[in-house]
């Protein structure tokens, strides 16, 4: 039986009034735009289902963050669910880690074209009609479904009885690296669950959740995770956005990715084939900035360098605070090319230099002092017993004014980041050390 | 180094006294309390490096008091006795006594200390009790070198200096007080963005008041329209009564009277109209049809007096022809007129441009000059031509003058300088400022070496005046001499009487102790003097030399200053003035040079005049020849010979002006005769027809009145023809009217007797009378209609409604008012609630708005992550910081417990020897002059925890091993001790005695002296057979015991 032909848009991750996190110091004029992003995005979404004449817009959570208790956030939601329910556009929603259910005000209301998935007491399966003709069911797929446990799916009401059948779909929201589809761990582990969501006769698996862009075609069974319309930090790189999504009456579905975000995050590689000069370096930074083409709507691009080297580091990388003058040169040195060429503004939020070269130190020989300082630095960072909290035990804080509010920042931090950076430091103590003994 | 003697001339409270000291192994020296022993040890360190006012915090000795005295010191089998005297604060110069006395004291001090310095001899070799307890005194320079280690090592500071970047950055971050540091600034400042966030918490609340309020005010509002409707529906059902009630009663009036109304049937619809207009229409057809009649008539009449004259009607074409061209002619007047005016106005304009010529030239003249476009650009060529070679000229011309000029002013200034010079050319001054350069720079060097010369002259004689005085041996020494030879003398005369009178023997022998003494007075006078002959000598002959040398100097420079270059006055003695003189030769040759390049910029400039000047001939040439060209020129355009370029120019364009003014007037005049010749044939028609119809003939000069008047004679013959046409056609008019009137009131009498017929009347009142019937039962139908319609509308309007007769009977419409009034008031007041509420929650939804468009939260929330993200730096730093100071500690101890000073190893076996196995380890953290010592379970002790007694342990242990490591370089020196085993208990005196011993032994072979005033001491060292000396307790009976 044919389908009956359907196009929607699939959001997730909003994160509306959610603040953007580690742009350093960002350049002048820019603060209030960043600070703006996810909404700015958000009205872009808005305009997207306008523009492409959409069924319905879904939305798989985290549409906001209730840490945040910001009003703006959910205010601004429900004006944008208003304008799409002057348009006629239904919103299909479910809530995520981050946007439970309780956290939605009830003061502030949404209108009746606001349909919520999985809520305590409300749908989890919802039938979209377009006049009689009902076109899609949408189910909400709990977590505990997926995990295994016993929940009985719940049976999926009869479509109308015409020649046509409606699109399935599945909803659900974890964060990625705990998701089945997305599990790295094994085929295996994740094959009962889709075959249970193939059970359920669902095409379109609609993923929420923190995670990348991507898509993983499964037989008739498409599993799609849209992303963020706003990446909040380096994590996200990318282009923020979301997916429309197309469904032909015969033949598969089709998704094309909506740049939202006036905000792009993105990782650049630069590698460096010999001992390079800051002009090289310069040039070569350029090329790679000018290599990423603009997402439409870009206007601001934070750039997490990465840098790998063959052969020793430039004279300008080769320590922290000539990395820092550096990069304060960045913007100055390519951003206007950049701007330029991209008509993107350009700002480096943190430059990295490869493990190898910058952990490949010229100091530490075996038999020297620095050497026998890098080996107990590696036996403490490499015990299986430490991590960055350890470094608590034994320092001044504990018993101080600032002990708790000093556990809660180490336990955000990755070991290996402080193991990369405690080796880097020593690096640095022990050029400036060998130099003042000699 | 062994001491073998201490001899006290003078010293504090010691004089007079000799002190034999075994030369070996341990001495003990008893003596009680102010028996002098510290004295004694103060000696010889002063002996060893000089007296000192105040050595261990007493004052050695009293102002101005002497102090003298020698140790006797062996080494490598042979003795010196090393003497040193001093008076107050001085530290007193050593001396060799005895054979050595010739040889300096200080060298030999040096090579028996072996180079240590005084304040290592004190810490290490001589030792107070109070000094020993002493930590800092191991702090010096020297003694730490030997205790800590000459250096850490590259990699020791290595580890020290990374330890110190790291604590920096530790403490930058945050500091062990947890007080300030850059984690600090962002913990609070962290804290005060939460505080501040959480102070929006009020926001949140007051949101969700307000919206409990809006809904609240929400269902009011509901309420009051819900009211507002019921209100509503009972007013309707009052006005639908009201409204109904009318229309009800009305219909109800119709059919009462229609009932009393006789039926009338088939009368004619609108009868009463319909006859009245019939009889209206008949009056007024006929009244018209006689009054038609009669017009005619009278217009019959008038049609025969209106006629027009028969002249006029047959040339009335002709003259229209005229009429018709009556613009035409005023325009060709016109034309005419202007025509003459330009024709007048070009004649001037040409007499004027000729006048403007001022040559008199006529008009044929003028039309034969050729003023083409290449006359005109010869003309303007070669006046640019002529221009161009005149302004060249002029230019070179000014350029001559200017380098001209140039040349003047350089060469009077080449010219005054040398005159300010006295020199007849640059080279000739030149050359005499090197040569006298030259000259001063030789007398400069010998005035140099003259005052070389001096000095070393100078030098020499005082170093023989002070040779001499050195040498002069000290009276005493001539009283010695004196003495002996007297003793010599004495003993010969002694032993010659002793010879001859008793024994030869005994007289032989005081004869040879005669020559003995006289021998030895002899010899040593003759030693010193030899020596002083030979060096005054020497000196006298190098004096002789300078003074040579500086005499012929003065001879040179005195011939140099002779020649006048180096001349000086009297005043000019100081050695500056000859350099002040080179350096002002010095610049005047430099402003030669700069003479003689603005010389070779002269000649440049006159080679330059030179050729401008060539130019200037040829463009002079050019001049005369552009001249030339031009005359010829303007001679052929008939300008005078005089005539200047600007001048040519304009009458050049005067002439052009004049030809185009004279054909612009020969155009003008033709114009003006051609339109003359067509206005005189007109007007000769004119006249032709004006004689026809027998009218004046027109004015010459103004035809136009003729034909104004012919135009008015025709538009009076038109107009009469109109009248006539008119009155005919209104005859003919009536006729038709008439006979139409006729017909009409025919068939309207007809129909008015048709329309009696119908109504069923053969008059008109009766006619009348069954009209009103009928008229008033139509008025009651419609009535009736319309107030059945007004109820049906009402009906429909309120569909909701229904009509019920009994109510309608029952109506009262006073009560109904009153009833609608109240529920308008009420419902009236309802609306003002309702627009009240509304304004109330726009007020709140605008509160509410406010509220989730505050972007203060935002704000906040954004600082914090940019705060978060800098702490989370920081705290990266900090653990990175915490993991490499664990590490740096780690390797840091692991230097300290592996790589301490041999010192320490050897001081750490000693304590282990002194404490009985108690401490096993000594050593110091890296890079710190602080002692630590680890017991035999391994714990370590700072210095500053140890008792007393320990302390003083660790400390001598220190000491020893300096004392060993330097034995083991060599260096013995002798080890004074005063005192210092007081605070040890039993057994670990027993132990520091029998290490004393030990250290004494043959085996190290060190010798010490021990000072003591205990008695148990004392005892306990003899029993171990440790020699005794006991000081003198009364120290003004000390007999003297050298000798």
């Amino acid at each position: 039986m044919p389908r009956e032909p359907v196009r929607f848009i699939h959001a997730a991750r909003l994160s509306l009034d959610h603040q953007l996190h580690g742009l350093g110091s960002l350049p002048d004029g820019w603060t209030e735009k960043v600070r703006d992003a996810t909404l700015t995005a958000f009205q872009r979404l808005i305009k997207h289902c306008a523009e492409q004449r959409v069924d319905f817009l879904l939305l798989t959570g985290d549409s906001f963050d209730a840490r945040d208790e910001s009003l703006r956030a959910q205010a601004t939601l429900a004006r944008g669910f208003h304008q799409l329910a002057a348009q006629g556009i239904p919103v299909y929603v479910c809530a995520g880690l981050r946007d439970p259910w309780e956290a939605w005000l009830p003061e502030i209301r949404l209108p009746s074209t606001v349909h919520t998935l999985g809520e305590a007491g409300g749908e989890s399966i919802a039938i979209v009609r377009r006049g009689a003709q009902s076109i899609a069911t949408i189910r909400w797929l709990p977590r505990e479904m997926l995990a295994g446990q016993n929940v009985i799916p719940t049976s999926i009401p009869s479509a109308d009885s015409t020649n046509h059948r409606p699109l399935t779909i599945g909803v659900s929201c974890f964060d990625g690296t705990a998701h089945p589809p997305h599990d790295s761990a094994g085929e295996s582990s994740t094959q009962p669950v889709r075959d249970a969501i193939a059970r359920l006769g669902i095409e379109y698996w609609a993923l929420g959740g923190a995670g990348e862009f991507g898509t993983t075609f499964d037989g008739a069974l498409t599993i799609h995770r849209s992303g963020a319309t706003q990446g909040i930090g380096a994590e996200d790189q990318g282009i923020g956005g979301c997916t429309l999504v197309e469904v032909p009456a015969e033949g598969k579905l089709q998704l094309t990715r909506l740049a939202t975000a006036p905000i792009r995050w993105e990782r650049i590689e630069v590698t460096l084939t010999g001992q390079a000069s800051s002009s090289e370096l310069v040039d070569a930074f350029r090329a790679a900035a000018e290599r990423v083409s603009p997402a439409p709507g870009e206007e601001l691009r934070l750039v997490t360098w990465k840098v790998r080297s063959e052969g020793p580091l430039p004279e300008c990388l080769s320590d922290e605070s000539s990395r820092r003058t550096w990069i304060e040169s960045l913007p100055r040195e390519i951003g206007s090319a950049v701007t330029k060429l991209t008509g993107v503004a350009l700002h480096t939020v943190a430059l990295d230099c490869d493990d190898a070269c910058a952990m490949g130190s010229k100091f530490a020989s075996a038999d020297s002092m620095s050497g026998e300082f890098r080996r107990r630095l590696d036996d403490r960072l490499t015990d299986r017993n430490w991590s960055p909290a350890r470094c608590l035990a034994g320092s001044t804080l504990p018993g101080g004014p600032w002990q708790s509010a000093m556990e809660s920042v180490i336990a955000t931090l990755d070991g290996n980041d402080v193991a990369r950076r405690a080796r880097r430091q020593a690096d640095n103590w022990f050029e400036q050390a060998g130099e003042f003994a000699a | 180094m062994k001491l073998k003697e201490i001899q006290i001339d003078r010293f504090s409270v010691w004089s007079d006294l000799t002190l034999p000291i075994r030369s070996g192994g341990l001495s003990v020296v008893y003596g009680p309390n102010e028996a002098g022993k510290s004295t004694l040890m103060q000696f010889v360190r002063g002996i060893l490096y000089g007296f000192n006012r105040r050595l261990g915090g007493k004052s050695f000795p009293e102002k101005q008091e002497r102090m003298s005295g020698s140790l006797l010191i062996e080494e490598d089998g042979r003795t010196h006795r090393i003497h040193r005297a001093a008076v107050g604060a001085l530290r007193g110069n050593p001396c060799l006594i005895g054979e050595e006395a010739a040889r300096p004291a200080g060298e030999l001090l040096d090579r028996l200390l072996h180079g240590i310095g005084e304040r290592l001899f004190e810490t290490a070799f001589s030792i107070e009790l109070r000094e020993l307890h002493e930590l800092a005194s191991l702090s010096n320079n020297e003694v730490a070198e030997h205790i800590y280690g000459a250096s850490l090592g590259p990699a020791g500071r290595q580890v020290l200096e990374a330890g110190k970047r790291i604590d920096i950055a530790r403490h930058k971050l945050i500091d062990p007080l947890q007080q300030s540091g850059h984690l600090v600034q962002l913990f609070e400042r962290r804290d005060e963005l939460s505080a501040q966030l959480r102070a929006l918490e009020s926001a949140r609340i007051q949101h969700t008041d307000l919206c409990a309020h809006r809904d609240e005010i929400e269902e009011n509002v509901a309420e009051l329209r819900r009211r507002q409707t019921g209100i509503q529906s009972q007013l309707r059902g009052h006005l639908f009564l009201e409204r109904a009630w009318g229309p009800w009663r009305r219909l109800q009036e119709c059919e009462r009277e229609l009932d009393d109304l006789p039926e009338v049937a088939a009368f004619p619809e609108q009868g009463i109209e319909r006859l009245n207009r019939l009889d209206a229409e008949l009056a007024d057809a006929r009244g018209a049809r006689d009054q038609i009649l009669a017009e005619a008539k009278s217009l019959r009449g008038k049609l025969k007096e209106t006629r027009n004259s028969e002249d006029i009607e047959a040339h009335a074409a002709a003259m229209q022809g005229f009429v018709q061209q009556q613009a035409w002619l005023a325009a060709l007047n016109q034309r005419i007129a202007l025509a003459q005016a330009a024709a007048d106005d070009d004649g001037l304009a040409f007499e004027a441009a000729r006048e403007r010529l001022g040559s008199g030239q006529t008009e044929s003249q003028l039309e034969s000059l050729d003023t083409s476009a290449g006359v005109r650009e010869k003309l303007f060529g070669t006046a640019d031509s002529f221009r161009a070679a005149i302004s060249r000229r002029v230019r070179i011309r000014r350029e001559c003058r200017r380098l001209s000029a140039g040349c003047r002013t350089r060469q009077a200034a080449i010219q005054s300088r040398l005159n300010s010079l006295h020199a007849d050319s640059i080279e000739a001054a030149h050359a005499d400022t090197q040569r006298r350069i030259a000259e001063l720079k030789r007398v400069a060097e010998l005035e140099l070496l003259e005052s070389d010369l001096k000095r070393r002259l100078n030098d020499d004689c005082e170093r023989l005046a002070d040779a001499a005085a050195r040498e002069d041996l000290p009276p005493w020494v001539y009283l010695v001499l004196g003495v002996f030879c007297f003793a010599g003398i004495v003993l010969a005369g002694w032993g010659l009487i002793t010879g001859i009178s008793t024994s030869w023997v005994a007289g032989g022998i005081y004869a040879m102790l005669a020559l003995t003494c006289a021998g030895l007075a002899w010899g040593i006078r003759q030693h010193f003097e030899v020596n002083t002959a030979q060096r005054l000598a020497v000196l006298n002959a190098r004096t002789e030399k300078w003074s040579g040398e500086l005499q012929s100097t003065r001879k040179t420079l005195d011939a140099l200053r002779g020649t006048g270059a180096a001349r000086r006055s009297d005043d000019s003695a100081a050695p500056g003035l000859v350099i002040d003189q080179i350096q002002k030769q010095l610049a005047l040759a430099a402003e030669l040079e700069e003479l003689s390049r603005q010389k070779s910029r002269l000649q440049v400039l006159r080679r330059r005049l030179r050729d401008r000047r060539r130019s200037l001939e040829s463009a002079h040439r050019e001049v005369g020849t552009a001249r030339s060209n031009w005359g010829d020129l303007i001679h052929r355009l008939g300008m005078p010979e005089s005539t200047t370029f600007a001048d040519a120019c304009t009458l050049w364009e005067r002439i052009v002006s004049a030809q185009d003014s004279l054909r612009q007037w020969k155009q003008s005049e033709a114009a003006v005769s051609m339109l003359g010749a067509i206005r005189d044939d007109f007007l000769n028609r004119m006249t032709d027809l004006a004689r026809r119809i027998g009218g004046n003939a027109p004015n010459q000069d103004d035809p136009l009145k003729l034909i104004e008047a012919w135009n008015n004679q025709l538009a009076a013959r038109e107009r009469t023809r109109g009248i006539r046409r008119e009155i005919r056609r209104t005859i003919r008019e009536k006729r038709r009217e008439v006979a139409e009137y006729q017909a009409f009131v025919t068939d309207l009498e007809f129909r008015r007797n048709a329309l009696l017929v119908q109504g069923g009347a053969t008059t008109r009142d009766d006619f009348e009378q069954r009209a009103r019937w009928v008229a008033r039962r139509t008025f009651l139908e419609d009535q009736a209609a319309d107030a059945q319609r007004d109820l049906e509308l009402v009906s429909q309007a309120h569909a909701d409604l229904a009509v019920v007769e009994e109510d309608l009977r029952a109506f009262n419409a006073e009560q109904n008012s009153r009833c609608i009034e109240t529920l308008k008031q009420e419902a009236a007041d309802l609306e003002d609630d309702v627009a009240e509420a509304c304004e109330q929650l726009g007020t709140i939804k605008h509160s509410i708005d406010l509220l989730e468009s505050d972007d203060e939260g935002a704000r906040l929330r954004f600082e914090r992550e940019q705060v978060d993200a800098q702490l989370r730096s920081a705290a990266l730093d900090w653990c990175a910081l915490e993991v490499s100071h664990r590490a740096q500690h780690d390797l840091k101890s692991h230097i300290e417990r592996t790589q301490q000073p041999a010192t320490l190893a050897a001081a750490a076996q000693i304590l282990r020897q002194l404490t009985c196995g108690r401490y096993v380890n000594i050593w110091t953290p890296l890079g710190e002059h602080g002692l630590h010592i680890d017991d035999h379970s391994g714990q370590s002790l700072p210095l500053e925890s140890l008792s007393r007694g320990t302390r003083e342990q660790l400390l001598l242990a220190v000491r020893l091993a300096v004392v060993g490591d330097l034995a083991g370089k060599g260096i013995r020196l002798p080890l004074v001790l005063d005192d210092i085993l007081v605070n040890f208990d039993e057994s670990r005196t027993m132990a520091a005695v029998d290490l004393l011993l030990q250290w004494a032994d043959q085996g190290q072979g060190h010798q010490i002296l021990y000072f003591t005033c205990h008695p148990h001491l004392a005892r306990l060292m003899e029993s171990r057979g440790v020699e005794m000396i006991h000081l003198p307790e009364d120290r003004a009976a000390l007999p003297r015991l050298a000798g």
